[in-house]
């Protein structure tokens, strides 16, 4: 199909006009308005009342919102589905090859959130003249290793299934994703069912082992969140890929939820290098 | 629509793709791994003494502690002949792959510019592999091998010329496991 067939057929089902809105927007500004500062009114002690208010002002326009939303979301879904059977994503779909650009926009923001937190633990590690500090166990490099085995081939099943796309070879999309998914479901397993439960009940390592007791478990902890939020991301592009919803001119979900789980194994890199292997301790003695 | 009003569009179009970030993250991965994962190795646990014998007769330079951990393999290295089908991202992947080894070094901050070295390296091999494919290795081989002695001299005050020679010996074997797989994919057309 040409591109301007798949534009016609596009505008056909769906009229564009219909699926702009503006609320995500306001609901945006207004979290970040009235919910933040009714928040801080309330637990600053400013007053509770106008804090309350605030938040209740926020939770009244979230109903107007849906009050006006949720008649034409039949329609909305009905479009959606008209729109996918046509082979096509809002805007210029065929052009959706490559990351993209609201992607890329939203990996800096992770870069930001991952760059705050270690920087946070740089921070604190500065404080002590020896790192780990003294009484700290040693952390066993096994589970990690493993860890990033399975990130590494689970990275390679994503790059196989990405060139299969291209090349309209369907199995490699389905099965190099679906591997993904058990390789990522076997990492956070490993982490939150094998690991932490034992140096947990073991006491060997707990959130009140000091600073690194909590660094540790905050930052795989927030990584680990990520795996599980990468891991629901490929496992929707699994299920679209079973029912035949990629082809060489329509992936862009596929390449952005690749991307998304790429980068959440190069963070884990450098976790691996800082918590278990001490990263970065030569320094510790010149910021202490 | 043209590629012209694509690219406006989309600044990164057809810069940063998923296939390219992929490697790049892959080849990080596996040379960060390598090292992290795997128990440390140093050619001094694989070549036979009279070699090393040969090299440093007083065996002082071999049992300095500092020499041992430089002469350590960093096994990921297996992966520099690739970056002939890996490209740029495979250059950068694996040069961030060493900078994620080189925070846990043992020999202090400046093995923290190791990396740098390792980038010229592999950029010889990119920029030579329509030649022979052997001169990019061989520069990489060099250039990293100087950079380790230069390192172990200023730790350790020892002859350069025996760490750069055993430095030589460590990056050559590296390499040449590299180069044998290399050829091996290379007949593999997995890339093409």
């Amino acid at each position: 199909m040409s591109e301007k067939e798949h534009e016609n057929e596009f505008e056909h089902h769906v009229n564009p006009d219909e699926i702009h809105s503006y609320m995500p927007a306001v609901i945006g500004l207004g979290a970040g308005i009235l919910v933040a500062t009714g928040i801080i009114f309330m637990l600053k002690g400013f007053s509770l009342t106008i804090g309350a208010a605030m938040v209740l002002v926020f939770i009244l326009l979230i109903l107007i919102f849906l009050r006006g939303e949720i008649p034409r979301w039949p329609k909305i879904t009905k479009d959606a589905e008209a729109m996918v059977k046509a082979g096509g994503t809002p805007g210029k779909f065929h052009e959706i090859g490559d990351v993209g650009f609201p992607t890329a926009l939203f990996l800096l923001s992770e870069i930001a959130f991952f760059g705050g937190a270690f920087i946070a633990y740089f921070y604190l590690r500065s404080q002590y003249i020896s790192w780990p500090p003294a009484g700290t166990p040693h952390l066993d490099v096994l589970i990690p290793s493993i860890q990033t085995g399975l990130l590494i081939v689970s990275s390679i099943m994503i790059e196989w299934s990405t060139a299969g796309v291209k090349k309209g070879n369907n199995t490699a999309v389905k099965f190099g994703f679906l591997g993904a998914v058990i390789l990522g479901a076997g990492f956070a397993v490993i982490q939150m069912g094998y690991e932490w439960p034992h140096l947990l009940s073991s006491g060997e390592l707990t959130v009140q082992s000091g600073l690194f007791g909590a660094s540790f478990f905050l930052l795989t902890g927030i990584h680990g969140c990520h795996v599980i939020a990468g891991v629901l991301a490929n496992i929707v592009v699994t299920i679209r890929a079973f029912r035949g919803q990629f082809d060489k001119e329509n992936h862009g979900f596929l390449e952005a939820a690749g991307t998304y789980w790429h980068f959440v194994h190069i963070v884990w890199l450098f976790l691996f290098a800082f918590l278990w292997q001490d990263g970065l301790s030569y320094f510790q003695v010149l910021a202490a | 629509m043209s590629s012209n009003t694509n690219s406006r569009q989309n600044p990164l179009q057809g810069k940063f793709t998923t296939a390219r970030f992929g490697l790049f993250v892959i080849t990080a991965g596996i040379t960060a791994a390598g090292s992290l994962g795997l128990p440390e190795m140093s050619i001094l646990d694989i070549f036979p003494a009279n070699i090393l014998n040969m090299l440093d007769p007083s065996g002082q330079i071999i049992s300095n502690s500092s020499i041992q951990i430089l002469l350590t393999i960093i096994p990921g290295f297996v992966l520099s002949p690739l970056i002939v089908f890996f490209g740029l991202a495979g250059i950068l992947g694996i040069t961030l792959g060493h900078l994620v080894i080189a925070t846990t070094s043992h020999i202090g901050s400046i093995d923290l510019y190791s990396p740098v070295f390792t980038f010229l390296g592999l950029f010889f091999i990119r920029q030579f592999k329509s030649s022979l494919n052997l001169i990019g290795p061989l520069l990489f081989v060099i250039i990293t091998s100087l950079w380790i002695a230069f390192v172990g001299y200023n730790a350790t005050g020892e002859s350069m010329i025996t760490i750069t020679s055993l430095a030589f010996l460590s990056q050559l074997l590296i390499i040449i496991i590299g180069y044998i797989i290399y050829l091996a994919v290379k007949q593999t057309n997995i890339f093409k």
